[in-house]
């Protein structure tokens, strides 16, 4: 995970910078970046006209141009930093800050995190407000949504995939594999903007658009729909997918002969012996299907007006206008869930199937 | 043991060889041995369902590619007038659907055509012409909006908590011209008043020199004459005289013919006499340089207008502290009860003419109570002219509900002490309003390939038009008296007739026609040679371009290059272009990618699995572990870092894709080497002294390719998935991107592209979503079944455990 972060961090870095874009938002956001060690700050006193700054000599005007025209020393010295001069008078003091270089800051970005949990100020979405703060408020939205689209999800996969196995090769078994394909298809993108254009325009049964949260129950029920199934659809069918071919597999194998044979009923046995061994492949599945459903869930929320992690994501990513701290932060958050699934893929091996226990690798 | 007892009970006459007397080896195969690709080949077609699709692929592949190709329709350029064009399909048409009809949905009722009797009315800006009778239906919806559509209903002005009093004042005076109105009377109509609460009406002006400081002498007049400035004059003369002779101030005069006289003077009885301005203009019009001009005028911002009765305007600096206005309030009724609230307010302001230029309407409630409120009806402004004619100006609904809240304090006589109204605070809101909406079906290709009017057809749209259709389009000849004016051309022209032209603008130019600046000195030739016509004005040489429009009806079937009404079989986008052919176009593109991407992912994976694989060990740990970290970076991440250094665009995508999705070929690839690194044949080879390159390339690789590139193929639908996706949310290719492979040009168009712009008229023009999806759901499908045959038909094993 630190190694995601660290690459994510430095290039970003080599990226051209957006602060805020307001004057005193601005000034705010610099001495922010000072005293959490990203910049250094110059002070140049303008007392009797003349500044001295490096090889330089003259008015702090013309500062300004040396600092733009790329010949000068200056320039090499002053590259991607910002100035200021002071408000109330004719530049009697200019403020220049500039950017430490990038290992450090890395190092204090580190720090920051690991002693403070300060992932920085957004910059322009919300602008000077610390980056947790904004997500803060989104995450439960999205992980509420997901959540419940897992809920929606599973028991629906595996009993069509139950049925698919153990009816294979009949009607109701074609039927539910044509559907799997045609989900596993279509891009979820087009399934959203299907179901919206369907039921929330078309037939107006469900609102077009996310509930904002102070609207009462019902419609926050009703809101919830769309894009839980939006959602769902395709993870519905990847998880009939496989679960149906992991299910027939186990169905033709000896020891479900020999658990009909000393007298179980064909329920206990597919319950029993069949779904217990065909699980060790796909809980693991679940759990990255889990992680698919958290990016795919960027563009429901998009479709969706959802307010939640990834909308701001793709608002920090506006062209011309990027977020960095912002994009950091949930790209940090992204990447937690993820690698967190696969930790929990790698302890539910040993849950799942007896036979795979840690020690027991010998 | 068991085996053995089994065997013992059966007796040896039970035995019976199969083949006695035959030599098995000796016969021939009862059928032909078949190959590899033939046997696989065999059972892929037998599979029915992936034969359909795989034909269903290869129409649509073919479609991309020959679509674009002999499209006669526009999909490259802007064309505003095909823009939003419905389906419409050649004898589907006669169906019902995809006629190029569309249904219009709660549109705006044109309220001055709307007939309350039977319910029936035109909506505004389509024409009457080609909706489809019978298919319209009105219907009304209630509205608190301060919206012009939304008539009728009340205003409800309520008091806030803290205060006792709060005021709302018209913008203007309830948008009455200037000089129009003489001695005005409010009729207020007031729908509810809460207990204990006053409704207060006040007039607010502004003291410029229109009210002088001493008083008037008269303040009537006489049937016949006009009140103005105090005092009575005869009423405006007409100009009724007969040719040759003009009115001057009432009567007609001859006019003579003299040649002392200057341009805007006339020689009356011997004398120069300037023409007199009431009696030569018209009402609405006031005489200034020997020119009627018209009254209403106006100034620039700093400036404001001030006029007098019939006696032409002027623009007075308001920066000019003498001139600045002061607002004067006067209080002109008050009322505690329900209804109807008449004002006249002659007295008020002495029966002079007021020109409500800042004049304004300040209606104020007060109550003890808190949250008392009045809601108001209507306001009517009459003029109470002398010669009898006689106007009012209704404010209603709408515009009652511009009234703005009066945050400052004022001051007003009541006759006796000036009083000071402090400001309150409250809420202005409107109620009971009604939208009045209309659905119809409308015929969107008879109405926009009519022959339309266009009163200002740019004179490059004009050149372009007629020269692109030299054989019809017949410029009149003007050595033969015609002349452009009134000229219709032939039939097949895009412009039918030509009814006027527009004075020539002549816009200085800096830059010639090559974009270089000119020289500082023109002469006539630099200008002609550029095209620009030569200016000689105010001392100032100049070369300009000149430009004008005419007033043309156009055919805009053949204009836009068709025909005849064209058919657009899935319709057309915002920007004019052909739906179905863009389609295509962008499959093509999408294709295209795909192809791109998983070539280089099969390549750099077959490279990187190869190594990893024949080599094994350290490096092969090493490379795994690689491989892992690259996988694991979410596409989030990548997304993020990709296009905050290289920005949207097509290498950008290209990059994402190829990001991590090389580690599937790596890792099929690395497996396949480690089944058939130690066969016995490899290590024969090597002990021949074949090299590492010649092992890989020639002896185990060629064994796994076929798993390894079906597995490729299967991977390009999930690089058309993917691309969408980016695409969609906008940071992939879009409109106006154009990227050359191979020497052709491919614009950036994908399915994606068309399903983020077909967004925002979801609701309104849903068929931009729907076909696009439609051909890109069937697409995927059709490639993922395509893909699944083939990995069957090379595997049997694998049949089944889709």
């Amino acid at each position: 995970m630190i190694t995601i972060l660290t690459l994510n961090f430095t290039l970003l870095k080599l990226a051209p910078e957006y602060p805020p874009t307001e004057e005193e938002a601005r000034k705010v956001f610099y001495a922010r970046q000072v005293a959490d060690g990203y910049m250094t700050i110059d002070i140049l006193d303008d007392d009797d006209g003349q500044i001295v700054y490096g090889d330089y000599e003259g008015s702090a005007i013309d500062l300004i141009d040396a600092i733009q025209d790329n010949d000068t020393e200056v320039y090499q010295r002053c590259h991607k930093c910002a100035y200021f001069f002071d408000d109330d008078n004719d530049a009697e003091e200019v403020r220049i800050y500039r950017p430490v270089p990038v290992s450090t800051q890395y190092f204090n970005w580190l720090k920051n995190i690991v002693t403070e949990w300060d992932w920085g100020l957004s910059t322009r979405v919300a602008v000077n407000t610390p980056v947790f703060d904004v997500l803060k408020e989104r995450i439960p939205v999205t992980m509420k949504l997901n959540l419940i689209a897992l809920f929606f999800y599973i028991p629906i996969g595996f009993t069509l995939g139950i049925i698919a196995a153990l009816r294979k090769n009949t009607l109701v078994d074609n039927i539910i594999s044509l559907g799997v394909m045609v989900f596993i298809s279509v891009p979820s993108f087009v399934v959203m903007t299907m179901l919206v254009m369907t039921f929330g325009y078309q037939l107006e049964w469900l609102p077009t658009q996310f509930p904002s949260g102070d609207i009462d129950g019902v419609i926050q029920f009703t809101g919830l729909i769309l894009p839980v199934l939006g959602l769902s659809f395709g993870a519905i069918a990847g998880l009939t997918r496989v679960t149906r071919a992991e299910l027939t597999e186990v169905l033709t194998s000896e020891f479900l002969l020999l658990a009909r044979t000393k007298g179980l009923t064909r329920g206990q046995a597919v319950i029993r012996h069949a779904m217990r061994n065909s699980m060790v492949p796909l809980v693991p599945g679940i759990i990255f299907s889990f992680v698919g459903l958290l990016s795919g869930s960027i563009i429901i929320e998009r479709i969706y007006s959802v307010p939640g992690t990834g909308r701001v994501f793709l608002r920090a990513m506006t062209l011309n206008s990027f977020d960095y701290n912002l994009i950091l932060g949930t790209t940090a958050f992204y990447t937690t869930i993820s690698l967190f699934a696969v930790l929990l893929v790698d302890l539910s091996y040993g849950l799942v199937d007896p036979r795979i226990r840690m020690g027991a690798r010998r | 043991m068991n085996e053995d007892k089994r065997n013992v009970n059966i007796p040896k006459d039970q035995f019976e060889f199969v083949q006695r007397g035959e030599k098995i080896f000796d016969k021939k195969f009862e059928t032909k041995p078949v190959g590899y690709f033939r046997d696989a080949m065999s059972r892929f077609g037998k599979n029915k369902t992936n034969m359909v699709a795989t034909i269903i692929l290869g129409f649509i592949i073919s479609l991309a590619i020959f679509v674009p190709i002999f499209s006669t329709k526009n999909y490259t350029a802007l064309e505003e007038q095909l823009s939003h064009l419905p389906p419409r399909v050649p004898l589907i048409e006669n169906l019902g659907f995809m006629d190029g009809t569309s249904k219009k949905v709660r549109q705006t009722v044109d309220l001055e055509t709307y007939d309350i009797r039977d319910n029936t009315g035109l909506p505004v800006g389509y024409e009457e012409e080609f909706i489809i009778p019978d298919t319209s239906t009105i219907y009304t919806q209630g509205c608190t909006d301060k919206e012009k559509e939304c008539i009728g209903g009340e205003n409800s002005l309520k008091i806030e908590n803290e205060t006792d009093n709060v005021a709302i004042f018209s913008p203007n005076f309830s948008g009455l011209l200037v000089n129009s109105f003489f001695n005005p009377m409010v009729e207020f109509n007031i729908n509810h008043i809460d207990e204990d609460t006053v409704v207060n009406l006040y007039i607010r002006y502004k003291n410029s020199d229109w009210i002088p400081n001493e008083p008037y002498e008269k303040t009537s007049c006489s049937g016949d004459e006009v009140l103005h400035l105090g005092q009575c004059y005869d009423k405006v003369v007409q100009d009724t005289c007969p040719d040759g002779e003009l009115s001057v101030d009432g009567e007609c005069v001859v006019v003579e013919e003299s040649p002392i006289c200057k341009d805007n003077q006339l020689s009356v009885d011997g004398n120069c006499v300037r023409i007199p301005a009431i009696a030569t203009c018209e009402e609405d019009y006031y005489y200034e340089d020997g020119e009627c001009k018209e009254a209403t005028k106006t100034c620039p911002e700093e400036y404001v207008l001030n006029g007098q009765a019939f006696d032409g305007e002027e623009c007075v600096d308001i920066t000019d502290e003498n001139q600045l206005a002061q607002h004067y309030y006067e209080r002109i009724a008050s009322t505690t009860e329900t209804g109807l609230l008449e004002i006249a307010l002659v007295d008020v302001l002495g029966n002079r003419p007021v020109m409500f230029q800042d004049a304004a309407i300040v209606i104020e409630i007060e109550s003890p109570v808190a949250h008392s409120k009045a809601v108001f009806d209507s306001l009517r402004v009459y003029d109470t002219r002398v010669d009898g004619e006689f106007d009012y100006v209704s404010v209603s609904g709408y515009n009652l509900s511009k009234y703005e809240i009066l945050s400052d304090a004022f001051i007003y006589n009541n006759g006796t002490e000036d009083v000071t109204v402090l400001p309150g605070a409250g809420s202005y809101t409107r109620q009971n309003g009604i939208y009045y909406f209309i659905d119809f079906r409308y015929e969107d290709y008879n109405a926009r390939f009519a022959d339309k009017n266009e009163p200002a057809f740019a004179k490059s749209k004009f050149l372009e038009a007629v020269e692109a259709h030299p054989d019809v389009c017949i410029m009149p000849d003007e050595e033969l008296g015609e002349t452009l004016t009134g000229w219709e051309f032939e039939k097949g022209c895009p412009v039918v007739r030509v009814y006027d032209r527009t004075e020539s603008v002549f816009v200085p130019q800096t830059n010639d026609a090559n974009d270089e600046p000119l020289p500082d000195v023109v002469t006539e030739e630099i200008c002609e040679e550029n095209g620009y016509v030569y200016q000689d004005k105010d001392e100032e040489q100049y070369c300009a371009l000149e430009t004008y429009s005419y007033n043309v009806d156009v055919d805009y079937a053949i204009l836009t290059g068709y025909d005849d009404i064209p058919y657009f079989l899935f319709g057309t986008t915002a920007a004019g272009r052909d739906l179905f052919t863009l389609i295509w176009v962008a499959t093509r593109t999408s294709l295209l990618i795909g192809v791109i991407v998983a070539s280089i992912n099969i390549t750099v994976g077959i490279i990187y699995g190869s190594i990893s694989g024949y080599y094994g060990g350290l490096v092969d740990l090493i490379m795994q572990r690689f491989s892992e970290v690259v996988g694991r970076v979410p596409w989030i991440v990548t997304l993020s870092i990709f296009v905050s250094i290289f920005g949207p665009g097509i290498m950008t995508l290209i990059y994402i894709l190829i990001f991590a999705g090389w580690i599937g070929v790596a890792a099929i690839t690395r497996t396949q080497f480690y089944r058939y690194k130690g066969r016995e044949y490899v290590l024969a080879s090597r002990t021949l002294g074949a090299r590492d390159a010649r092992l890989i390339f020639r002896h185990i690789l060629p064994n796994g390719i076929g798993t390894i590139i079906t597995s490729s193929i299967l991977s390009i639908p999930g690089v058309i998935f993917a691309e969408s996706t980016i695409s969609y949310l906008g940071f992939g290719i879009g409109h106006g991107q154009e990227f050359k492979l191979f020497g052709i040009t491919f614009s950036g168009v994908s399915i994606g592209v068309l399903l983020a712009e077909a967004r925002t008229y979801l609701l309104t023009k849903p068929y931009l979503t729907l076909f696009p999806a439609i051909v890109i759901s069937i697409l995927m499908i059709t490639f993922n079944m395509f893909g699944n045959a083939l990995r069957d038909a090379f595997n049997p094993s694998l049949r089944g455990s889709e």
